[in-house]
């Protein structure tokens, strides 16, 4: 069974249609990397799974039971597009932006235990950032805040990840640095991620499916397959759902 | 000491330690969540209570209790209603409230006692102020102790706390009617006039020097307190009213500590 199906995602914005009969099914331990171009959907999709928005039509499964009435949202690990969009100056350190998220886990007293603060390092250990505990969030460089929400999201031990343009505003060490830790949380916890990137070429290395969106519509393909040409194939056709790529 | 001799001057210590401390804490949230002018907005509309209360004969504390709290959760309804126009409809609320205030209390023609609701009165705070002030007071400091971190998260990231299983519109809801609680328990040491400021002031002072979220709270709550036991001192040896007292020594802080930041930094940090 599937971990996450999409049967059908219809979604406007008040007239304009952004998700257009969208279909898509997610299996466990699947890196999903959705591509396309600025304003086709992909964020949209994205708040629709996360349940911020309702579709106008069609369903979402969560393992087969609709997931509006299933999920429990902290099983999902979320990095929005705007994650760096928060107040700088908040006097908040790593180990209170980490911690928070093991919210569901404290007890009638919404602190941290013992327990917790284990679970936060290590957490930190694997983005390396064990060392920046104590450290307050806004006077971290953008490479090392992307990684103590990393730290955030993994804290939580989620059963879905989701990444939107998480690599914006990185150097291409931070990027390579962001690709080994999700190489590892991968390789060590088989964890499904859903990735929004706008660079084809490297995360088509890194995932094994991709999904190209075009005016809300999306093509699904195997990844390995898939290349700069398919894509720019893809965004030429109008009237197909998803391709089979693999089989032409 | 002798000012402790005075049971006036006891009720109003306690009263004003109390409210010395909630304040902050719900200040160091408010303020995080750049909701400061709800703050503002409340006591307007507290003051409108106090005058409904002076008007009909209620004793004013308890209607501006009851006012406030009913606006709080119609501010939290527009505030997700209408998030485009959350400002304005903040600024209606508080034009409403200050005008129906104006006119009740003109029509009241005996005004002598809204000075003291509007500036704080110390000789006034009665044992009835801290029957209610104690309790209320407790309950505030409870729930934000158990709910800490669901605070914090609203505070970071209100989008964001859902999906930490951080129940939002709850926990929405219990923060509105603690900052009323918390307006109607200041009125009496502070005055509506400058409740916002103790709401405001000593967290600004506590975040200039703070390393993280926790030393804010604590920090915050430090100059509340001097600022409310000396302006309460001062009040007395003084007959000052003690809003007035109480405010000005918060922001005697505010600017000493922002000094002494500024010529740590420029003289003993290396470069
Ligand atoms: N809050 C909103 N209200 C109205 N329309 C919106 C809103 N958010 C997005 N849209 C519209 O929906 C469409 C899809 O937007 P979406 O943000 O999902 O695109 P995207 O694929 O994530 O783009 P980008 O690559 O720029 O992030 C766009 O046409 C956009 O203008
Ligand atoms: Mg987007």
């Amino acid at each position: 069974m599937a971990l996450l199906e999409l049967k059908n995602i219809n979604f406007s914005y008040q007239q304009e249609k952004a998700v257009e009969n969208v279909r898509l099914s997610i299996e466990e331990g699947d890196f999903v990397a959705f591509i396309g171009p600025n304003g086709s959907g992909k964020s949209t999709l994205l708040k629709l799974i996360l349940g911020y928005l309702t579709p106008d039509k069609g369903e979402i499964l969560w393992q087969g039971q609709p997931a509006s009435d299933v999920m429990d949202w902290s099983s999902i690990g979320y990095i929005s597009q705007q994650v760096k969009e928060f107040n700088q100056s908040f006097p908040a350190t790593v180990r209170e932006i980490v911690g928070s998220n093991l919210y569901n886990k404290m007890g009638f007293i919404k602190f941290l235990n013992s327990s917790l603060e284990e679970k936060i390092a290590q957490a930190l250990k694997l983005v390396d950032m064990e060392g920046f505990m104590r450290r307050k969030i806004g006077n971290l460089s953008g490479g090392q805040q992307q990684r103590v929400f990393i730290a955030r999201l993994m804290v939580n031990d989620p059963d879905l990840i989701i990444l939107d343009e998480p690599l914006v505003g990185l150097d291409i060490k931070a990027q390579d640095d962001f690709y080994r830790i999700i190489g590892e949380i991968k390789e060590k916890y088989n964890k499904t991620i859903i990735m929004v990137s706008h660079d084809i070429q490297v995360i088509s290395r890194h995932a094994n499916r991709v999904v190209c969106f075009e005016e809300g519509q999306v093509y699904s393909h195997r990844a390995r397959e898939f290349s700069y040409d398919d894509y720019m194939y893809d965004l030429r056709q109008t009237n197909l759902r998803i391709i089979p790529r693999h089989e032409h | 000491m002798d000012f402790l001799s005075y049971t006036f001057m006891r009720r109003a210590l306690i009263a004003g330690n109390m409210v010395g401390v909630i304040a902050p804490l719900v200040g160091v949230f408010l303020n995080l969540r750049r909701l400061s002018l709800i703050g503002h907005t409340l006591s307007h509309v507290a003051l409108a209570g106090v005058a409904i209360g002076l008007f009909i004969g209620v004793f004013p504390l308890y209607m501006a209790l009851i006012i406030s709290i009913i606006a709080a959760l119609a501010i939290e309804k527009l505030r997700k209603d209408y998030q485009d126009y959350a400002e304005l409809s903040l600024a209606i609320i508080l034009a409403a409230g200050l005008g129906l205030a104006t006119i009740l209390i003109s029509a009241a023609r005996q005004s002598a006692g809204i000075h003291s609701y509007l500036f704080g009165s110390i000789s006034l705070v009665g044992t009835r102020d801290i029957y209610m002030i104690l309790p209320l007071a407790f309950i505030i400091l409870a729930v934000i102790i158990k709910y800490y971190y669901g605070f914090f998260y609203l505070a970071f990231n209100e989008n964001e706390a859902r999906l930490a299983g951080v129940p939002v519109k709850a926990l929405n809801i219990v923060f509105m009617v603690v900052v009323a609680l918390t307006i109607s328990l200041a009125i009496r040491v502070v005055g509506t006039l400058l409740i916002a400021s103790l709401i405001t002031i000593p967290v600004a002072a506590g975040m200039q020097l703070a390393w993280s979220f926790k030393s804010t709270i604590w920090l915050s709550l430090i100059y509340s307190l001097i600022a409310v036991n000396s302006g309460l001192i001062y009040s007395f040896y003084y007959d000052l009213a003690p809003g007035g007292t109480i405010i000005i020594t918060g922001v005697l802080l505010l600017l000493a500590t922002m000094l002494i930041k500024y010529l740590y930094q420029k003289f003993f940090r290396p470069r």
